[in-house]
C-alpha cells in the first residue's frame, strides 16, 4: 500500500465500507461488482457491522517487507454479524487466550506508517 | 480434434542458483528439452512465470526466451497465474495443439526467487492474493494457509504429527531425485519442532524459496507419429478458479477449484480416479497436501494425514504422490513448479524415472495451484 492507494481506499479501511446488492440485499466486503447471489450489477456502498466472531487465526512471525519489524502479527478470519467474512489483524490483551468463536469488535488503528485501517479486538468473554 | 503429446522434457536442478539469472534458467531448461528432440523446432513458445517483474525486474519473457534460443517471428508470450503459472502455461500449449494452430509448442516454467531477500520474496508471493485487502493488512501467503491449517485442526481434531507425514514423504522421495533441492531425510519430530513461520505452519511444513526452470516440448499427432518412443499423451488439461478472497469462501477448507478441475480432467480423459498410477500434487505446505487429496475425494475429510502415515502415498503404496520430492523437497520455484510436476509425470510414464520409478506407471495426474486453490490446473497424462 502506498499513499495514493491508501487515499483511494481509506473510507473502506476506516469505516468498513463494502457493498450491498440493491436487488437481493446480500452484502460483501471487500466490494464486488456483480452479485454472486442474484447476478445483479446494482451494488451500492454499504457500511458493514463492526462486531463479529473469530473464525480462525494465525500468529505470523515472518512478515512481508512492508510489515518487517511488526512481527508477531495476529491475523484472523472474522465473521461479521451480517454473515460477511473478512481478513483482519487481530488484537488481544493475551494472544494465548484467542480461540475460535470468541467475540471481536472493530476499531480503527494505525497499522503501518500513518495508514489507519480496521482491526478487530478480542472482547471480554 | 487434434491430440497433444509430450515429446520431451528438460529440467534443471532446483536450488539457490546464484550464478544463473532468469534468462539462463529458462534457456537451459528449454535447450535440455530441445536437444532431446533435435528434429523439432517450436512454432510457439509459452513461458509460465509468476513474478519475474519483481524478482528480476524483467518482464516480456516470451520474446526474451525466443530471442535467446534464436527463434524469431513466432508467437511467444508469458502466462501468469501465481504459483499455478506452470500448469496454466501447459494448459495454453494444450489448447494451441488441440485447436490445430500449433504443431510444436515449447513450454517453459521459470522462477528466479533468490535474488530477493526473504521478506521481499514473501511480499512477492503475497501478490497472489488481494493487495488492497489482504497484503495491505499484513497477510502473507503462508499466513493464509495457516488460517486453513488451524481451522482444519479444530474441525477434524487432526494432529500436526499426521500432516507432517507429507513433508517426511517428500524428503524421502527426493533422496533419489537427480534434480531435487533437498537430499536430506527428515522425521515427524523435525517437522513439528522446526521454527514457526505462521503458527501452526512451521518451516518444514513449507516448500522452500528457490530458483528453477522446467520445459516440455508438446506436439500434435502428426508429428508424434514420426517420432521414436518416449511419448506421453496430454489426455486432458483443465483449469478452474475458486473465490479470490479466502475469508469470503463458504468453506475455506473446500478446494472447489481442485475438485472441479480434477472431475473435469478425469471425465475428459475417460478414466476414473482409481485408475491413476501416481499423482504429482501441489504440496506447497503440509496442509495443502491434505486439503487437495480430500477435495479430490482421494482421502476422507480430516483423514489425509492418517492415510499418509499409513503409507498409502509412498512410491510403493496404493497411490504414489510427489515421486521426485514434490514442491516441498524437489523445491518450489513457483512459476515453474507446475511444469516440473508434468515433466516428472512424463519421466514416470516413459520409464525414465530412474530410482524414483513407480513400476508399470501408465496414467498420471498433475495438480498445480496458484494461491490457496485460487487457480488450479489439473493435467492427466497417459502413456502412448
Amino acid at each position: 500500500m502506498n499513499l495514493s492507494s491508501y487515499e483511494r481506499l481509506k473510507h473502506r479501511y476506516r469505516e468498513l465500507i463494502g457493498v450491498r446488492c440493491e436487488d437481493c440485499g446480500k452484502e460483501y466486503f471487500p466490494k464486488q461488482y456483480r452479485c454472486r447471489n442474484c447476478g445483479s450489477y446494482k451494488m451500492m456502498d454499504a457500511k458493514m457491522p463492526d462486531t463479529g466472531k473469530l473464525e480462525s487465526y494465525t500468529i505470523l512471525n515472518v512478515p512481508s517487507s512492508e510489515f518487517k519489524g511488526s512481527e508477531p502479527i495476529v491475523l484472523g478470519i472474522v465473521e461479521l454479524e451480517n454473515g460477511v467474512r473478512l481478513l483482519s489483524q487481530i488484537e488481544a490483551d493475551d494472544i494465548n487466550s484467542l480461540s475460535q468463536g470468541i467475540k471481536v469488535k472493530m476499531k480503527v488503528a494505525n497499522i503501518k506508517d500513518s495508514f489507519e485501517v480496521f482491526k478487530f479486538y478480542a472482547q471480554e468473554q | 480434434m487434434e491430440k497433444a503429446y509430450i515429446a520431451s522434457c528438460g529440467l534443471i536442478s532446483v536450488g539457490k542458483l546464484k550464478d544463473k539469472g532468469i534468462g539462463d534458467l529458462m534457456s537451459e531448461a528449454s535447450i535440455n528439452a530441445m536437444k532431446a528432440r533435435p528434429e523439432l523446432v517450436p512454432d510457439r513458445i509459452i513461458v509460465g512465470n509468476m513474478f519475474s517483474g519483481v524478482g528480476s525486474r524483467q518482464e516480456h519473457l516470451g520474446a526474451y526466451l525466443a530471442s535467446l534460443l534464436g527463434l524469431d517471428n513466432i508467437p511467444a508470450y508469458k502466462v501468469e497465474a501465481a504459483c499455478g503459472s506452470g500448469g496454466v502455461a501447459v494448459h495454453n500449449a494444450y489448447l494451441a495443439i488441440k485447436s490445430g494452430e500449433s504443431s510444436v509448442v515449447l513450454v517453459t516454467g521459470v522462477e528466479k526467487m533468490t535474488d530477493l531477500e526473504v521478506n521481499d520474496a514473501t511480499s512477492a508471493l503475497a501478490m497472489a492474493d488481494n493487495q488492497e485487502f489482504s497484503a495491505s493488512v499484513g497477510a502473507t501467503f503462508t499466513s493464509l494457509n495457516a488460517l486453513t491449517y488451524r481451522a482444519y485442526l479444530n474441525r477434524y481434531h487432526a494432529k500436526r504429527e499426521e500432516l507432517a507425514a507429507f513433508p517426511v514423504l517428500a524428503h524421502r522421495n527426493a533422496i533419489d531425485s537427480p534434480h531435487a533441492m533437498f537430499k536430506k531425510i527428515i522425521d515427524v519430530n523435525d517437522v513439528i519442532s522446526s521454527p514457526v513461520i505462521s503458527e501452526p505452519i512451521r518451516l518444514l511444513d513449507s516448500s522452500p524459496m528457490c530458483d528453477g526452470a522446467a520445459s516440455l516440448l508438446i506436439v500434435n499427432e502428426e508429428i508424434a507419429n514420426k517420432l521414436n518412443g518416449k511419448l506421453v499423451e496430454l489426455a486432458s488439461s483443465e483449469v478452474s478458479v475458486n473465490m479470490f478472497n479466502l475469508a469470503e469462501r463458504p468453506d475455506p477448507l473446500d478446494y472447489t477449484a481442485t475438485r472441479a478441475a480434477t472431475k473435469k480432467a478425469l471425465e475428459r480423459a475417460g478414466i476414473s480416479i482409481n485408475q491413476l498410477d501416481l499423482m504429482e500434487i501441489h504440496d506447497a505446505f503440509s496442509i495443502t497436501s491434505a486439503l487437495s487429496l480430500e477435495s479430490m475425494g482421494i482421502s476422507e475429510r480430516g483423514k489425509a494425514g492418517k492415510d499418509a502415515e499409513k503409507g498409502r502415498f509412498e512410491r510403493d503404496g496404493e497411490l504414489p504422490i510427489n515421486t521426485f520430492g514434490g514442491l516441498k523437497a524437489r523445491g518450489h520455484p513457483v512459476g515453474a513448479s507446475g511444469v516440473y510436476e508434468i515433466a516428472e509425470a512424463y519421466l514416470q510414464l516413459t520409464g525414465e524415472a530412474g530410482r524414483c520409478q513407480v513400476p508399470d506407471a501408465r496414467i498420471a495426474l498433475a495438480h498445480n495451484m496458484g494461491g490457496v486453490d485460487t487457480t488450479t490446473a489439473v493435467t492427466v497424462l497417459a502413456k502412448r
